[in-house]
């Protein structure tokens, strides 16, 4: 596919300039100007339309939350606070109407997590937002560990009169969790050292290797206070962090900012009450971003459709981001908190052919629209040109 | 006395630029160019000054986010209590948190949540002040009812009627049939009740129903006719679908939520199939009763302009037309002499360009925010 005359903002840090993108066998071969078409390559004529890396949104529920219809609940496993061992690919149907709405809001990568009911709550992964098996969309799993802080967890099992019925109870059964599985991870490499029998296959505990061995992060759903129990347990056992939502990050920049985590932003448009239902607003990211923290902006869908993520960037712009900037924070930025930086998130030679199409910035004009959403130099979305 | 001096106004069908709005007594009391008064002026040189945008229904405010499950919102102790009143719940502390004024809205519809069939009355309050009487726009705008599978399931699972959709349709036929034997009865007892339903059988207030489906829709409708009520339907999800029937029945509509719970997305709601009824009913731009917050109606606003909607058009179905669907055009919604002084004065036109933001928000007369010195409410 050769994408011509398009108006290119790679997220590189170049300046916007007209250009053409090639992209052949899913990834992009050529970027640049003046490009020329291989026989029976299929062309679109870009002219007027500014061309963008494929949105990411780093904290997704799409296909495996229906709130709607309850049955279609797949996403939050609570009969237990510490179950690292469920996956969210198991619980993620692609045809769920909602998923399949993710391509006409831009995006084309998505990072879909369990909810936030448990402790630990199960293992989210990184897919592509268009295609029938979500084995061959997923393009990391898994990419994350969750784990959820305050009232999500408490509100479960607290009415129950089971642990955790407190944040004290939810950082000593996070903590204990971990402290476990570290023991197993010790014993296991103890005993490959010395030839002898590994420790008896621990489902759970397995789950969790790869966030104590720094190869996924842990994805912890938290607001306010909650970030310094997270950055503190998170150091603790040497783990990447990533911080979700992160409402009123305000008070804790210097903090965040020290403990090299990834914010994952959002979402706000929730009305303001006390303790955690406090401080979710913009401006935050606009500190962050000025304080060199990577931030992402994400949506939650569907608790809000995904269109919301897009809007969401518009509000940080009003809130004094740039509009350059304001578009990191739902493409490289967020490909960088999944992991996925090598194949998403900016338009390089190398990287995915996953593009999408504006009519301007959209990010800056309110009536902007999508004309084109690519993936791996598929049309996946497309509408009509309008006088 | 404040005088708004050389700003863009968007004025009903027009915009003036370098207009001036000399505001008195809380009210609109003159608009023109070149006004020359001896009172304190805000220089809105460059800026958009908008009629405050309208925030038609939420439970914001007697939602008790402190205490949540004992909310004030959602009286469920029988299904029918037309008597209730938000006036004694809504939280003049709980909205002034909101900050509504940091995206340009300057009054709410408050209404009790969705769990009884008839909840209670509703009205439509300013964003500022420090009582109910204070933020007062108008007491009752409204009866607000619940026509949707929310109620079904809060009396259903206590086996209670209703149960189903049959038993919430008989059961409001049922209230208003007792009322209107109650209004012809000569020498009836007081009942609080029955005067709030008379009111809605004169036609003094409507009925403003939470609907989802065709299904409710149609019930609702039929109910109205039978009863000669007026009706507004609140996030008609499949009113799509039902829009012809609406067209013939003529009651107003206001909006779902574009982004909530991803629903319209489940109902696959055409959008533009329910705009197609704006001029022929009342229709303003709705937002999430529930949990959303200040954003969240601009940010439905922005949708409809990316769906390629008008900026100015857009602008109407978040001001004058919600007015106008809650029966108070003749008090907020546009920059009009003798209406509520209630402005958000932007550096820029938001429906246009998202770099654009609140520089000041006037309610009632009052600067509640100005950027320039920061928060004054």
């Amino acid at each position: 596919m050769l994408i011509q005359n398009a108006k290119i903002l790679d997220m590189t840090g170049n300046p916007p300039y007209i250009g053409d993108i090639q992209i052949k066998d899913g990834k992009i071969v050529g970027i640049g100007t003046g490009l020329s078409s291989f026989s029976g390559e299929e062309v679109i004529d870009a002219d007027g339309l500014w061309a963008l890396p494929g949105f990411v949104d780093a904290h997704t529920h799409q296909g495996g939350f229906d709130m709607i219809d309850q049955n279609g609940m797949d996403l939050n496993e609570m009969t237990d606070p510490i179950t690292p061992q469920v996956r969210a690919i198991d619980g993620c149907n692609p045809f769920d109407k909602n998923f399949q709405s993710v391509p006409a809001a831009g995006v084309t990568t998505l990072c879909v997590t369990p909810g936030s009911g448990n402790v630990i709550c199960g293992q989210a992964f990184a897919a592509k937002s268009y295609g029938k098996d979500i084995h061959e969309m997923a393009i990391k799993n898994p990419c994350a560990l969750k784990a959820a802080l305050g009232m999500n967890p408490k509100g479960v099992y607290g009415p129950k009169g089971k642990s955790p019925m407190t944040r004290m109870g939810i950082a000593a059964e996070l903590d204990q969790a971990l402290a476990k599985a570290d023991e197993y991870r010790k014993k296991k490499e103890k005993a490959a050292l010395e030839g002898n029998d590994p420790p008896a296959y621990h489902e759970k505990w397995e789950a969790v290797l790869p966030a104590l061995e720094g190869e996924i992060p842990l994805k912890i759903h938290c607001e306010q206070f909650d970030m310094l129990t997270a950055i503190e347990i998170a150091k603790k056992y040497g783990c990447h962090l990533t911080i979700e939502h992160a409402w009123a990050a305000k008070d804790y920049l210097k903090e965040l900012a020290e403990s090299g985590a990834d914010i994952n932003y959002g979402p706000v448009g929730v009305p303001t009450g006390y303790g955690e239902l406090t401080g979710a607003d913009l401006k935050d990211v606009a500190l962050l971003d000025e304080l060199g923290v990577n931030v992402s902006i994400i949506s939650d869908s569907p608790i809000f459709s995904e269109d919301i993520l897009l809007i969401q960037a518009g509000e940080a712009v009003r809130n004094g981001v740039s509009p350059e900037r304001a578009l990191r924070m739902i493409t490289i930025n967020p490909a960088k908190a999944l992991g996925v930086e090598d194949r998403v998130g900016s338009l390089e030679v190398g990287k995915d052919g996953d593009v999408v199409l504006y009519t301007a910035l959209p990010v800056q004009e309110v009536s902007a629209r999508l004309r084109y959403t690519i993936i791996e130099g598929q049309v996946v979305f497309s509408s009509p040109e309008r006088s | 006395m404040l005088l708004i001096k050389n700003g863009n106004l968007h004025l009903p069908g027009q915009v003036v630029r370098k207009g001036d709005i000399l505001i008195k007594d809380r009210r609109i009391l003159k608009i023109g160019e070149g006004l020359k008064e001896d009172v304190p002026v805000w220089d809105a040189e460059g800026k958009e000054v908008f009629p405050g945008f309208i925030l038609p229904v939420t439970s914001v405010g007697l939602t008790d986010y402190a205490n949540l499950r004992q909310g004030d919102s959602n009286e469920i102790s029988s299904p029918c209590n037309p008597r209730l009143h938000v006036r004694y719940a809504l939280d003049w502390r709980e909205v002034e948190r909101q900050k509504y004024w940091k995206s340009g809205i300057t009054s709410i519809g408050a209404a009790p949540a969705g769990g009884a069939l008839l909840a209670g009355q509703m009205g439509v309050y300013h964003v500022a002040g420090r009582s109910t009487a204070q933020m007062c726009v108008c007491d009752t705008a409204a009866l607000k009812g619940n026509f949707t599978a929310e109620v079904k399931k809060t009396f259903g699972e206590k086996n209670v009627a209703p149960m189903t959709r049959m038993g919430m349709a008989s059961c409001l036929q049922e209230k208003f049939r007792a009322t209107k034997e109650w209004m012809e009865k000569k020498d009836a007892e007081p009942d609080s009740n029955h005067e709030v339903l008379a009111r809605v059988l004169k036609r003094e207030i409507p009925l403003l129903m939470n609907v989802t489906t065709v299904a409710d829709i149609s019930a609702v409708l039929d109910l109205a006719e039978e009863f000669g009520l007026r009706v507004i339907l609140n996030a008609p999800y499949q009113g799509d679908v039902a829009a012809d029937m609406i067209e013939k029945s003529r009651a107003s509509v206001i909006l779902m939520d574009l982004f909530d719970m991803g629903a319209r997305i489940w109902y696959g709601t055409d959008v533009d199939r329910l705009l197609s009824l704006k001029g022929k009913v009342p229709l303003c731009m709705g937002c999430s009763a529930g949990g959303v917050g200040r954003e969240n109606l601009l940010w439905n606003a922005c949708r409809l302009v990316q769906m390629g909607y008008k900026a100015e058009d857009v602008l109407d179905l978040m001001t004058v037309r919600t007015a106008e669907v809650l029966g108070v055009d003749h008090l907020i919604g546009s920059i009009k002499e003798g209406l509520f002084a209630d402005l958000a004065i932007y550096n820029g036109n938001p429906l246009e360009s998202f770099s654009a933001d609140v520089d000041a928000a006037i309610v009632a007369g009052n600067i509640v925010y100005d950027k320039r010195g920061e928060a004054v409410c």
